[in-house]
């Protein structure tokens, strides 16, 4: 098994006892090497997991080790780039990256930053540059620091179509190459399919599901047939139309096929039906639980 | 020197960060400097050519002489008039100081949220938090070392009718090390009140509130800090008090040794009246509570001391406040 980028262990945190939690009673792990997605609807806490994974926010309960460690002793390892991707507006784009390396004189790549920064005007100051300029810079910042880990806020929302391209293709790159961790989070699934080979799904301050995406949704399947009993599978969402039933199932154990139509679930509908049903329960394959599987099992 | 290298990459960021405010707080400071050196050279050149004529500004002498006497009396009340409003400016640094870094320093970082760049870097926010007062600190115990040494020169380039008292607030208030512990405690009051308070307005309004407060509130005890002397006498005895003393209280002593204020017994019309009251109570003599200007530096000292403790403390408070919130 190769170690954890990310470990979460109970982790709870609220922002002030009138607003509720966050997130809460999370365990979950995601081991070193993968392009993660993690998704979930607004407000589900994917920002605050991040936060708390890039030591910026102090846990309520429960911990958070990143790679091996406290996230605050593992700063120098972890590059974030949050969700309205702050940068000094007074600071020319020279500035900024000439400041990244002052920060980071152990592990600063100046060629990996002007990479993605290259396009940008170089003198011009932060502050006058559109949305996705900034988020270009905080990219570059990002990478420029070499991290083991990634931790992104939905960092292509700003992004045109043709920059999302390349700049998830420059991050692919660097996973590829470095081994690096990338956590990239977004509500919008479809920006992140295909780039992402691991999956948390956050909803309502809870890791919902976890694991390997293909693992994930080979444990589920899309069944059609007469209506009837399903068990012993769990179901995460079920309709009928006259006396047809389509659901989507959680497999324990194979599926007969002489009474259903089965077929696999895209991962869009996977995640929508878990989404829909918040009491099905959660999913964590056997790489995304921190000791010995505890909650299901995947395929 | 091996200690501070840490720091030499977020101190460098944050001079860059805070560059037009460091050149304009630095022109101003250069241009108040020049500015009272300036009128120092002209007061000391009037004064010598004043002394070089004819004319006395205590003397008798005729006509010829009283238009310049008014000129020269003119000009020294205007530069004194310069020096009173550089020690104010001085005297108010400290809670300008505050402001600024209460708002603009830390609390704007964590209103807009910059601080999540910065403590993301390989930086601890303990480590970004020490270079961001180191730099003020810096500069402004440098400069507030030479713009208090300017305005003790300069006071020196006045007339004779025109000297200023040591215990003046101005000038109390802008001699070093007490000028310096205000600025210190400047410092840590507004990093403090920056990381408490994350609005960059209302960090500045407190922040600065804050510290005048205390600088008030000291300067009223100010004459309490050091034991005052007393000098007592009889009406027709000499009051030991030199001339250059701070003078804090004045008032009647009993043949008992009872102190009583000096509005017992007012002077009034009827001489017999007082001098009657004055018996009828036992009123012998005069005292006088003062702080000879040997006093000056014990006064300093103690005052520098429990703004340097109250410096210390918030300092400390907003490294813990860091430490908890953010770890």
């Amino acid at each position: 098994m190769t170690g954890s980028a990310i470990e979460a262990n109970g982790l709870g945190m609220t922002y002030g006892r009138k607003r509720g939690w966050a997130l809460r009673d999370c365990s979950f792990r995601l081991p070193a090497g993968r392009v993660c997605a993690l998704v979930g609807p607004n407000g589900a806490g994917k920002s605050t997991l991040l936060s708390l994974a890039a030591g910026l926010l102090r846990p309520s309960e429960g911990s958070v080790r990143v790679l091996g460690t406290d996230p605050g002793e593992a700063r120098t390892r972890i590059a974030y780039v949050s969700q309205d991707k702050p940068l000094y507006p007074q600071l020319t784009v020279t500035d900024t990256l000439w400041a990244g390396r002052e920060l980071n004189p152990a592990t600063w790549d100046r060629e990996a930053a002007d990479r993605i920064a290259g396009p940008l005007p170089q003198d011009a100051k932060v502050r006058t540059l559109s949305g996705g300029q900034r988020t270009r810079l905080a990219l570059a910042l990002a990478l420029g620091k070499r991290p083991e880990l990634m931790l992104l806020d939905e960092p292509m929302a700003d992004l045109d179509p043709l920059a999302r391209h390349q700049l998830m293709g420059v991050l692919m790159a660097e996973a590829a190459e470095h081994a690096t961790t990338i956590v990239m989070s977004s509500h919008i699934l479809t920006e992140l399919e295909g780039s992402c080979d691991y999956l948390l799904l956050v909803d309502g301050g809870q890791v919902r599901l976890g694991g390997e995406s293909d693992d994930i949704v080979a444990a589920h399947a899309v069944v059609t047939g007469q209506v009837r009993d399903l068990a012993p599978h769990t179901v995460v969402e079920s309709r009928t139309t006259g006396r047809q039933l389509t659901a989507l199932v959680r497999k324990e154990g194979p599926v007969d096929p002489a009474a259903w139509d089965v077929t696999e679930p895209s991962l869009e509908e996977l995640l929508l039906a878990h989404l829909r049903s918040p009491q099905a329960p959660p999913l964590l394959t056997p790489s995304a639980t921190g000791g010995p599987s505890r909650t299901g099992a995947a395929a | 020197m091996s200690t501070l290298t840490p720091l030499r990459g977020p101190a460098r960021v944050a001079v860059r960060q805070h560059r037009s405010s460091l050149r304009t707080g630095g022109l101003l400071a250069l241009a108040g400097a020049v500015a009272v050196i300036g009128f120092a050279l002209w007061s000391s050149h009037l004064i010598d050519a004043f002394e070089a004529g004819p004319c006395e500004v205590s003397g008798t002498s005729g006509r010829a002489c009283d238009q310049r006497i008014v000129d020269f009396q003119g000009s020294m009340h205007l530069y004194s008039s310069v020096l009173m409003y550089a020690g104010l400016v001085l005297t108010a640094l400290p809670v300008i100081v505050s402001a600024f870094v209460a708002g603009p320093v830390i609390a704007r970082e964590l209103e807009s949220g910059t601080y999540r760049m910065a403590w993301t870097q390989s930086v601890t926010p303990a480590r970004w938090l020490a270079a961001k007062l180191a730099v003020p600190t810096v500069l402004l115990v440098a400069g507030v070392t030479v713009l208090s040494a300017v305005l003790a020169w300069a006071r020196t380039r006045t007339s004779s009718d025109f000297t200023v008292d040591w215990f003046d607030a101005q000038v109390f208030g802008t001699t070093i090390p007490v000028v310096t512990g205000y600025t210190l405690l400047g410092i840590a009051v507004g990093s403090l009140t920056g990381l408490l308070v994350h609005r960059t307005v209302a960090a500045i309004a407190v922040a600065a509130v804050t510290t005048g407060t205390v600088m008030v509130t000291l300067g009223t005890f100010r004459s309490d800090l050091w034991p005052l002397r007393a000098a007592t006498a009889t009406f027709d005895g000499r009051l030991d008090v030199p001339l250059d003393s701070w003078v804090v209280e004045i008032g009647r002593v009993t043949g008992g040794g009872e102190r009583l204020p000096m509005d017992v017994c007012r002077p009034q019309d009827d001489e017999g009246a007082q001098a009657r009251c004055l018996a009828d109570r036992d009123i012998t003599g005069l005292f006088v509570d003062h702080h000879p200007a040997s006093h000056l530096w014990p006064l300093q000292l103690v005052e520098t001391g429990i703004v340097l403790a109250l410096a210390a403390l918030a300092l400390t408070l907003a490294f813990r406040v860091l430490r908890r919130r953010h770890g």
